[in-house]
């Protein structure tokens, strides 16, 4: 969807429009939705905050302006913000609970799981200016320009935050390394 | 690690779908400027039917006639449950009055044929009436211009033509079809002494004869 389709569609979404407030949800939530998911690791929590993050166009406050960034970047930004303020006050930050290995499923179910929860506790571990850019990077591909805008800071403080946050990652996670199991092994 | 092994390992993290309950509550959330439903005459054209067919009968046709002693019976062909008019989408109503008694007939073109019965009915004067039920003895064909009538064949009336006493305004029912499915078609019968019908009586009457062409109309909105 192009920038002028989605400027006219908020347009209309704020004059009452539900069904294109709905149009511009079909567009983003996906992506919106797994980036909240992965810095709160709760769903029900990403779902509040990307609702939230809707609701809050809608406002005449809204402080989006279609000229200075895309609503993509706006609404990213919109849930980092929330996201963070969320965790902030909760004092129990910890994120979904583990998935528990299914003693009943194959070895190489619950080895994935293993995988899976080591990974994602190794990202949650990471410093929270790593951590975002990572997972808008890594996980939603977005490009590092758009990414820099929606955190305001320059494309190379992005590129060094990415590389700290990639090279914290292969030391964490050294043990699930191919090589690393051989080395076990 | 290289970048390669990295990458495999941190996209072995899967986040999962988002509910699509989510939606929903986006749009029950909205301020209510926001909640306008485009299609709102369709859900209350739904609410409609809903009603309709909650009312559980359906009226096909009525007639209100005077027998020669002064009783006045009122005539009401229903269908249970609405819904089973549409499997028989022309089917007619006859009633026919003589002296002491009403030749009541249902026939549908669709199968050419018809049942049809005669009601006799004694008043004891103190607001009961004895009435007798048995099958019509005029054919279709004596007492309606329905195209072919002549052809139709007669098949009996599913329940026993018993005679019983009935009060005044006290509606009873002679069956006339039950239909392989379970669907029922009746006669619902009314009689009372000497009083006409008032403005309501003639209101509930048109209701309950337009109450099916009410929900042709509905459901033509919807198909």
């Amino acid at each position: 969807m192009d920038r002028g389709t989605e400027q006219k569609l908020l347009q209309k979404a704020r004059s009452g429009d539900e069904n294109a407030l709905l149009r511009l949800f079909d567009e983003h939530h996906g992506p919106l939705f797994r980036f909240a998911w992965r810095l709160c690791g709760r769903a029900a929590d990403a779902e509040d905050m990307v609702q939230e993050s809707f609701l809050a166009l809608l406002k005449p406050s809204s402080a989006f302006d279609s000229r200075r960034s895309s609503l993509r970047t706006y609404l990213f930004g919109a849930v980092r913000n929330q996201a963070w303020k969320r965790l902030r006050c909760r004092e129990d930050s910890s994120a979904d609970p583990p998935p528990v290995a299914d003693l009943r499923s194959p070895e190489s179910e619950t080895l994935r799981a293993e995988l899976e929860h080591a990974v994602a506790r190794a990202i949650r571990q990471l410093p929270e200016a790593q951590q975002e850019v990572l997972i808008l990077a890594q996980y939603e591909q977005l490009p590092l320009a758009e990414i820099a805008e929606l955190l305001e800071i320059e494309i190379g403080a992005v590129k060094s935050r990415l590389q700290r946050a990639r090279a914290a990652l292969k030391d964490t996670l050294a043990d699930y390394a191919p090589a690393g199991k051989e080395r076990q092994a | 690690m290289n970048d390669q092994e990295l990458d495999a390992l941190l996209n072995s993290w899967q986040a999962p779908s988002p509910s699509p309950a989510t939606r929903e509550a986006l749009r029950q959330a909205l301020p209510p400027a926001h909640r306008r439903r485009p299609y709102g005459w369709m859900a209350a054209a739904a609410g409609i039917v809903a009603a309709i067919f909650l009312l559980g009968v359906a009226s096909m046709g009525s007639g209100q006639a005077r027998l020669a002693d002064g009783t006045y019976v009122k005539t009401s062909l229903q269908v249970d449950p609405p819904s089973a008019r549409q499997q028989m989408p022309k089917a007619g109503h006859v009633l026919l009055t003589r002296g002491s008694s009403q030749q009541g007939y249902f026939f549908d073109p669709a199968t050419q044929t018809y049942t049809g019965y005669k009601l006799a009915v004694k008043p004891f004067g103190d607001g009961t009436y004895l009435t007798s039920v048995e099958p019509a003895t005029k054919t279709l064909a004596q007492v309606s211009s329905t195209a072919g009538a002549g052809n139709y064949r007669q098949v009996p009336l599913p329940g026993p033509t018993v005679a019983r006493v009935v009060r005044e305004g006290e509606a009873f029912e002679i069956a006339l079809l039950v239909a392989p499915g379970g669907a029922r078609v009746y006669e619902r019968i009314e009689l009372s002494r000497g009083e006409p019908p008032s403005f309501f009586d003639h209101l509930g009457d048109a209701i309950r004869a337009h109450h099916m062409m009410l929900i042709h109309w509905i459901h033509g909105l919807f198909n």
